[in-house]
């Protein structure tokens, strides 16, 4: 009686919390839907013409590109960098060479040599991608630094929306764009592709609600004055972009977000390289967020009251929900393996009656949350002027949450047990973004 | 830094949980309306029956026989009824309510069942099935209960009548007593002869001579397994 009753009572807790997990995610993701109608002009289309810029005064940017055997992508990143709509005598693009092994330097050297007054390459023994940054921040020019990710390409306009942005709002600190997946070709690619359109909407979010917590490493603006107040970059757990972002905020900075500046990025293909990627994003996360914990406060506004605790909530609540239905699903599979293995297979057992169509409270909610994805996706889907294949948006809503909870429980098993660190060079002699 | 969004976020979201609870409570009181009405109907079928019986002089026992609509829609509602006792909890009272009725009813058509047996000397062989839904009180009773699935399928001359052994029903416990079914779990008692625990479809064949000798009909006649609706504990 005692065992039947602890039994219960655990059931009963299991489900409870579970659906606390699912009003969380929901309670989230309907905070930031309102924000985006209510602050965004109304869920305004950005416009795609390049802003106004009064070419006589168009302050000089310097575009760093740190690469670490980036073969493959880099001379497509150097030929967008060039391919900008922004003044080309107002910009230059340095490209640091972490101490690759493949080709890298010698392409990039061979497009210096083309284009000597805008390109110029600085080659360094390999220190991780921070000091890449920090070797160009040394040799930059620019009142303004953006930084570009070896493998990601901006759109012609990009650069010129994001000076535009800054000069109009002198408190901001940094600028970051919208992020969409180049080409993507496999499943897990058009996966990703629709989840880079839900953090558009997000990043819009966090912007409008001034709590960007990332200057997203594939193509982000700064002030030059900015880095200059806050110190040069770290090795922040090898997540040096956010590390940035949070130390921005602590000191007072704003981090504009313009949807209207994309940037193309390349993705991993497969599983491996995927969640190798996550983790070292989830792990820099958990562990700048315990270096960065005064922010936790209301000094830092939404930030600090929401923002920042709703990403530690959201992990555990995720990771909580996650385990819920992968035990019922998995007790579902057993049990109908069993089923079939005792009474045989009959169409009988799956016959079509209303009746037995698996409405309950779970299936309900969980449906509640699938509709809030999508209208997320849909906001992003709206200020990135992307568009997604059908597979990418059926895979990240079905997909998704069976994934992500794999690099999330890695990335909190090595913060809580087993303390190593994630290595940028590897992951980049592996695989590419 | 205004509230506004947070409050009007947890409004909204509560909004959209009440209703997802709001339309399940819909669904499952819809379901539940099914089955009580399953179960008037059923009543009617098994009052029609004993009427038949009653009037046995001026009927025939093939009569009696063709006439009979309750195997079918019996094994539907108890299909569905352990359904809802998934959806629900077996201690739903709404789902406790149910299985008292069909209990009662199953034990009515059993009863009926066994008097045109023995009038007629026809009719499917009953088979009694008593399980339990208590957690620990019974591993094996979903196995069994997929056996049986299989066992009815294969030899549709079976009517396999499954009866909750805790269920609170004062006719239950009678029941249980003229047949002497005691613990352990799952019990199967079939012409006379009791078996415990776990048993295989084949062991079922080897254990139960009639089930024997409908095999060795079904494979004289070279026939596949003639099937039905499966019919659940």
């Amino acid at each position: 009686m005692l065992l039947r009753y602890s039994v219960e009572m655990m059931q009963e807790v299991a489900q409870a919390l579970a659906y606390g997990a699912l009003f969380w995610l929901v309670y989230s993701g309907v905070l930031f839907l309102i924000v985006l109608f209510e602050r965004d002009e109304g869920g305004r289309t950005p416009s795609s013409q390049t802003p106004p810029l009064r070419r006589s005064r168009l302050p000089f940017v310097s575009i760093l590109i740190p690469a670490y055997n980036e073969e493959a992508t880099i001379a497509a990143t150097l030929e967008a960098a060039l391919a900008q709509t922004y003044p080309a005598s107002r910009f230059e693009v340095i490209v640091i060479d972490d101490g690759s092994t493949d080709q890298t330097a010698a392409i990039a050297q061979r497009y210096a040599e083309r284009h000597p007054q805008r390109i110029r390459v600085i080659q360094k023994p390999n220190g991780g991608k921070h000091t890449a940054l920090n070797a160009g921040l040394a040799m930059a020019r620019g009142t303004y630094i953006a930084t570009l990710d070896a493998d990601s390409q901006p759109e012609p306009d990009a650069l010129a929306h994001l000076v535009a942005a800054m000069e109009t709002s002198p408190q901001a600190g940094a600028a970051t764009p919208a992020m969409v997946v180049r080409s993507p070709h496999t499943l897990l690619q058009h996966l990703q592709s629709a989840e880079y359109l839900v953090s558009v909407a997000l990043r819009r979010a966090y912007a409008l609600l001034d709590a960007q917590y990332v200057t997203p490493g594939p193509f982000s603006l700064f002030r030059r004055a900015a880095l200059d107040a806050v110190g040069p970059y770290r090795s922040a757990h090898n997540t040096e972009d956010l590390e940035m972002a949070l130390r921005l905020q602590r000191n007072g900075w704003l981090i504009l977000n313009v949807p209207e500046a994309r940037v193309h990025t390349t993705v991993p293909a497969s599983l491996r390289p995927l969640l190798r990627q996550r983790v070292r994003w989830s792990y820099g996360f958990l562990r700048n967020v315990v270096d960065y914990r005064d922010l936790l406060s209301s000094r830092y506004g939404h930030l600090g009251v929401f923002v920042l605790p709703n990403m530690l909530v959201g992990l555990a609540g995720a990771l909580y929900a996650f385990g819920y239905f992968a035990s019922h699903l998995f007790q579902s599979i057993v049990e109908w393996g069993v089923r079939i293995w005792y009474s045989g297979w009959s169409w009988g057992i799956a016959k079509l009656d209303w009746f037995f169509v698996p409405l309950n409270e779970l299936t309900g909610l969980s449906l509640t949350t699938i509709a809030v994805a999508i209208l997320l996706f849909l906001q992003g889907k709206r200020l990135a002027r992307a568009s997604v294949s059908p597979v990418g948006l059926l895979s990240y809503l079905f997909l998704y949450g069976f994934i992500a909870p794999l690099w999330l429980a890695r990335a909190l098993w090595r913060v809580c047990v087993v303390r190593s660190p994630t290595s940028w060079q590897k992951e980049r002699s592996v695989a590419r973004y | 830094m205004s509230l506004r969004p947070y409050i009007a976020a947890f409004l909204i979201t509560s909004a959209m949980f009440l209703a997802a609870f709001g339309v399940n409570y819909l669904f499952d009181k819809k379901r539940l309306s099914v089955l009580q009405g399953m179960e008037e109907r059923l009543a009617l079928d098994i009052l029609s029956l004993e009427t038949q019986f009653d009037l046995f002089d001026a009927v025939s026992c093939n009569q009696l026989e063709e006439n009979n609509p309750i195997t079918a829609e019996l094994s539907e509602l108890g299909t569905k009824l352990a359904f809802m006792e998934g959806e629900l909890g077996a201690d739903d009272p709404r789902v406790v309510q149910l299985k008292k009725t069909y209990t009662l009813l199953s034990i009515k058509d059993l009863i009926l069942l066994q008097r045109v047996k023995k009038r007629c000397n026809v009719g499917p062989i009953p088979l009694l099935y008593f399980y339990s839904n208590k957690p620990g009180a019974c591993p094996d009773c979903q196995r069994q209960g997929y056996v049986l699935t299989r066992l009815a399928r294969a030899f549709p001359e079976v009517r396999i009548y499954s009866f909750d052994y805790d269920l609170p029903l004062s006719a239950l416990q009678t029941l249980k007593a003229i047949m002497k079914t005691s613990p352990p779990l799952p019990v199967l008692q079939m012409e006379g002869r009791m078996l415990h625990g776990f048993h295989s479809f084949d062991d079922l064949i080897r254990q139960f001579p009639s089930l024997e000798r409908l095999q060795e009909k079904h494979s004289s006649s070279s026939q596949p397994y003639p099937t039905t609706t499966p019919r659940k504990r």
